[in-house]
């Protein structure tokens, strides 16, 4: 499958950059490494006019302490983030995260962590080739009026797959988006629209500039259950943040479950449940884990390849992995 | 082992492939690479349903369109252009289209972008009618039709044998046990991509590059598609670029070739058509899909007393290859072990899915896990240790099988112990894991399916003992190339380096019949031996003359020509040749050798000796079930094979590795998934390809039996190791956990949903 035509911008800065951006608005896309917008332009998804790279931007790319927080530029390649002790022990999850993205090259050659939060939902129907979605009316990510994975559904019901946005999400990452002239940040949470077409809370003319995971002594975790070793989306995944008191209770969870709707979920209830838990209660985290599959099976469909009923019933064995794991961080 | 490899210079050395710094630094010429000049780019339009008539087809945007040469549909293609063996399936459709890989239409352009360009711009108005995707329901008696002029959709085929009385056996029978598996649509994944050059000369012959394992028998077809096309006595001439990998994917002629061909005719120009990746998964054939009914009995000591197996295969919307596998999956329905009455009975369908061609083993590795998985279920009803079963059963060097298939060598009980050896089979794993294992019968010495199992050769040398050998055979990246040197080398007492082996062009090479059931080695490597014997014999003639001896005592050593102990008669060998060549009545140095095995085609009965020899193996595989996701990891494999002698080890070794590794993804994870006919994951993201990462550590014992008629003693090995993967896996998941997986690909959710159910079933006692 061939690219489409485009006109390719190399910005030297963020400035230019973000120039380039006000300019061309709805006409242009970033390019990082290309993973995920390459694919669906071959695919013809879409077809931005003008693409601009992020090649130049190193400005983009580091991992920093800085007043309480972790700071990571949005174009740090995977590979960086995956070396970084900072990250390995006071964001675990994300570490985890990343290391399951692709496959060892694309971590260290064209894999961001920007980029693996800004990709686009998916799904089965959606993602084939033009000539495929030639021979059937369009679904509504796709500029029509109806949905192959949920019949009759009024919405479209593509999943976001990303393990990096997962993760962050259990860590209660923000995001800085800048513009020309001006810059904004934004929970990582409040990020999502829930709109499977358009699933990012972001205008054409802004660009994502920074990660940002406050430090606050918590411990977290990341699994993910995928066919293949490499190469494959989550099936299903689950990101857990625990925070304890001195008394070896849970102070505060965070439970993330992930590619199972069109953004990754944050359960707040069932969260809330674990409060005050010891870090031993595995009978607590089973019941969480299995009120998470509860919770999460609404929003799913079948649309990644798995059966909807294998996705739900992982969603369990994910949470609660995720949960012995973030607290045995905080015990070892 | 072989006590006598020592005394080999070439045979048994394991040297790297010979184009293999070639293809490492991108230099290798695979199709992708051909440019001629003048050449367009053809593109074909396929069908967006699986059963539709075609209404009305307006090509006229598409031909107005700048830079397009020509559009061709269903009714410029002559009407006895038909492809497959039973000339069903025309390159391009005319009235209805059968499945949704189905060829409708082609342009030929100027640049590949216009080509595409010019596809969207063709309108097509088809009726929809409604799909068959189920075989066993297309079988039934009121079932629509997929072809209309046809009174069924089940095919003529052959496939109904019984040997001895199965009916009797079965009553005689201690235990007997009866199952029903299913094996399901996997594809090639080859790193090449399918494509052609055609182009004619001014005397209207034509010369096509084409990736195919068949040059001579694709010659023919093409013959026979000038002839449908009003061309008689014309020459056509087959060139091979470098291949990126066949497994059995280029053993017929396809739509491509033939559209390139007509296309080619038609713009009087070169004509390349080239497949993309998601082309490539949805427009070319799959491994057959198969549903089996297997039932196999013992008597009290455990000898197998009959096996009894029906088969329903889907045909998909036109035939290829794939309703011949009955063919070979008699060889291990018969002849996996000793067993006398065997009856077999194959229905091949059409349905609206897509259709198979050969893969791989070619039926053996579907018939085999119905099989080896049935063996383990037997024995253990039967209260016999699993391995000591299939010892009981084994085959030895000397069986005549029921279906006439002669066992020379037989190294089938060293491969077991070779898999015991590395294996625990005593059933004192950890939790959770477990061992299996599965052996193999396949054919190691040709295989006569067609009329001729033959391969020629002919050799030459220069003035310098340096040789050229063109031989029939096919190199798609298995190593025939290799093979053929050495096996040359060591004839002659030369350098491999010595050696360049010709094998790309009809115009040059000699005829063979295919790169097919694993008989490159026996066969091509054969007749490249006989050739070399035949300028052996003169060589000696001439240095007889010259050194005054009997010829018989002159050798060929080192690149020179001698006589052993008379350190006085030995010569260059290029000084020798040069003496031939250069003097009055010169000569040089050249022989022909046509190899034809002594096997046999399958009689009415289905019944011959389709093989020289056979070769055998043991896979064992210790896998790790895990209980909460139903996730299998294969902890360690061992691939034991009877190759009567491995003439390149460092090859045979990744064809073992790489057998494995493709048996493992068709046992644990690939699966075209198919809906309503329609391909689903046409890319390596969607359809579960094993990665680098995924590709286990394999052991591979290798087994040397001599066989008295293989070159050097040396049986084939390019299909076997995909043969016994899936039931050592299956029998080791059962050993693990208790449950056994019926249905290929042995997915989490099949082993969780089978632990599930094994737990409410003890429950609820």
């Amino acid at each position: 499958m061939r690219l489409p035509r485009f006109k390719y911008s190399g910005p030297e800065t963020l400035e230019q950059a973000l120039d380039l951006l006000n300019t061309h608005k709805d006409d242009a896309k970033i390019l990082a490494g290309g993973t995920d917008l390459l694919v669906r332009m071959k695919k013809g998804l879409l077809k931005p006019k003008v693409l601009i790279s992020l090649k130049a931007l190193n400005e983009l790319s580091y991992i920093k302490k800085q007043d309480g927080y972790i700071k990571i530029g949005a174009r740090t390649p995977l590979a960086d983030i995956i070396a970084s002790d900072l990250i390995q022990k006071e964001a675990r999850a994300l570490f985890q995260a990343c290391e399951k993205i692709g496959a060892i090259t694309i971590q260290h050659f064209r894999g961001t962590i920007g980029g693996n939060i800004l990709q686009d939902n998916r799904c089965h129907h959606y993602n084939q080739s033009d000539f495929h979605r030639s021979g059937r009316q369009a679904c509504h990510k796709d500029g029509g009026k109806i949905c192959y994975a949920r019949e009759e559904a009024d919405r479209c019901n593509s999943t976001c797959q990303s393990d990096g946005a997962t993760a962050l999400m259990a860590l209660d990452a923000s995001l800085i988006l800048a513009k020309k002239g001006a810059k904004r940040t934004v929970d990582l949470a409040d990020f999502y629209t829930t709109d499977g077409i358009i699933p990012h809370a972001m205008e054409s003319h802004e660009l994502l500039r920074e990660i940002i995971i406050p430090l606050n002594g918590a411990q977290s975790s990341y699994q993910r259950l995928a066919y293949r070793s490499a190469i494959d989306y989550p099936i299903v995944c689950a990101g857990v943040l625990l925070k304890h008191s001195s008394k070896n209770e849970i102070e505060e969870a965070r439970i993330v479950v992930g590619a199972m709707s069109r953004s990754p979920l944050f359960l707040a209830q069932v969260s809330s449940s674990l409060k005050g838990k010891k870090l031993n209660d595995t009978i607590a985290f089973k019941k969480a884990a299995d009120a998470s599959m509860d919770s999460s099976a609404a929003f799913a469909v079948h649309n990644v390849g798995a059966t909807l009923e294998y996705r739900c019933a992982m969603v369990s064995q994910m949470v609660f992995q995720a949960l012995e794991q973030a607290a045995k961080c905080i015990k070892g | 082992m072989s006590n006598n490899k020592s005394q080999f210079s070439a045979v048994g050395k394991r040297i790297p492939k010979l184009d293999a710094a070639q293809k490492a630094m991108g230099r290798a010429e695979y199709i992708q690479d051909i440019k001629l000049p003048e050449m367009l780019y053809g593109r074909i339009l396929y069908s967006k349903f699986a059963n539709a008539n075609i209404v009305k087809i307006d090509t006229s945007k598409a031909i107005a369109l700048p830079g397009v040469h020509a559009v061709l549909t269903g009714e410029d293609v002559p009407e006895k252009m038909k492809m497959g063996f039973i000339k069903d399936n025309p390159p391009l459709k005319k009235g209805r289209v059968s499945c949704f890989r189905d060829e409708v239409a082609a342009v030929a352009a100027i640049s590949p972008e216009i080509a595409k360009k010019a596809l969207d711009l063709i309108e097509i108005e088809y009726e929809e009618l409604e799909g068959i995707f189920d075989p066993e329901k297309a079988m039934e008696k009121d079932s629509p039709l997929v072809h209309e002029h046809l009174k069924s959709n089940v095919l003529k085929m052959p496939w109904n044998i019984h040997y001895g009385d199965v009916e009797k056996a079965e009553k005689e029978s201690a235990f007997v046990v009866e199952d029903r598996f299913t094996t399901t649509w996997v594809t090639h994944c080859c790193l090449g991509t399918s494509g052609a050059v055609a182009l004619f000369d001014a005397s209207e012959n034509l010369t096509i590059y084409t990736n195919t394992q068949i040059p001579s028998l694709a010659q023919k077809d093409f013959l026979e598609a000038l002839k449908s096309m009003g061309l008689e006595n014309k020459r056509v001439r087959v060139i091979k670029p470098i291949i990126g990998g066949g497994f059995g994917s280029k053993l017929d002629t396809y739509a491509y070739e033939h559209i390139a061909i007509l296309l080619a005719h038609k713009c009087r120009k070169p004509v390349k058509i080239v497949f993309d990746r998601a082309e490539e998964f949805k427009a070319t054939s799959t491994r057959q899909p198969t549903v089996i009914y297997i039932k196999q009995g013992c008597d009290k000591t455990g000898k197998l007393t009959f096996r009894d197996m029906r088969m329903v295969l889907d045909n998909g919307g036109h035939t290829s290859w794939g309703a011949t596998t009955p063919s070979v999956m008699l060889m291990p329905i018969s002849s996996l072990y000793t067993v006398e009455n065997v009856k077999y009975n194959a229905k091949c369908v059409y349905t609206n899915n897509t259709y198979s061609q050969a893969m791989r083993g070619y039926g053996n590795p579907q018939a085999t896990f119905a099989i080896e998985s049935s063996m383990d279920i037997l024995a253990e009803k039967a209260g016999i240790n699993r391995i000591e079963f299939r010892k009981i059963n084994k085959n030895h060097s000397g069986d005549e099988t029921p279906q006439g298939l002669k066992i020379t060598t037989c190294g089938l009980a060293e491969c077991i112990e070779a898999v015991e050896k590395e294996l625990k089979f005593d059933g004192k794993n950890e939790k959770g894991i477990g061992t299996g294992i599965a052996s193999l019968i396949h054919v190691g010495g040709g295989a006569r399916i067609y009329g001729s199992d033959g391969c020629g050769a002919m050799l030459k040398m220069d003035d310098y003992g340096k040789v050229d050998i063109f031989t029939g055979g096919t190199d798609m990246g298995q190593g025939l190339d290799n093979i053929t040197a050495q096996i040359v080398a060591e004839e002659l007492g030369l350098l491999v380096e010595d050696i360049n082996v010709v094998h790309s062009d009809t115009d040059i090479c000699p005829w063979d019949v295919g790169a097919h059931a694993s008989r490159s080695t026996f066969v091509a490597g054969n007749a490249a031996l006989g050739a070399a014997k035949k300028v052996k014999k003169k060589i000696q003639a001439f240095a007889s003359k010259l050194f005054d001896v009997p010829a018989d005592q002159v050798e060929l050593k080192g690149k020179l020509v001698l006589v052993p102990g008379d350190p006085e008669k030995s010569m260059a060998i290029g000084k020798l040749l040069r003496k031939a060549h250069f003097s009055a009545g010169g000569t040089m140095l050249m022989a022909e050798h046509f190899y034809d095995p002594d096997n046999q085609n399958m009689g009415k009965e289905l019944k011959g000796n389709m093989s020289m020899t056979y070769s055998f193996g043991a896979h064992g595989a210790k896998v790790k079930v895990d209980e909460e996701t139903g996730k299998i990891e294969v902890l360690e494999y061992v691939a034991a094979h009877d190759v009567g002698r491995a003439i390149n080890p460092l090859l045979l070794e990744g064809q073992v590795y790489g057998g494995v590794v493709m048996g493992l993804g068709y046992a644990l994870s690939e699966e075209v998934v198919h809906k309503n006919g329609e391909n689903m994951n046409a890319n390596f993201r969607d359809y579960k390809l094993f990665t680098a990462k995924d590709a286990v550590k394999i052991k591979a014992p290798i087994i040397e039996t001599d066989d008295k008629d293989g070159p050097f003693g040396a049986k084939g090995i390019g299909e076997p190791g995909c043969v016994p993967t899936a039931p050592a896996i299956a029998n080791a998941i059962y050993d693990a956990v208790g449950v056994r997986i019926f249905d290929l690909p042995i997915t989490p959710e099949k082993v969780l949903a089978a632990l599930k159910e094994k737990k409410s079933a003890t429950t609820k006692i």
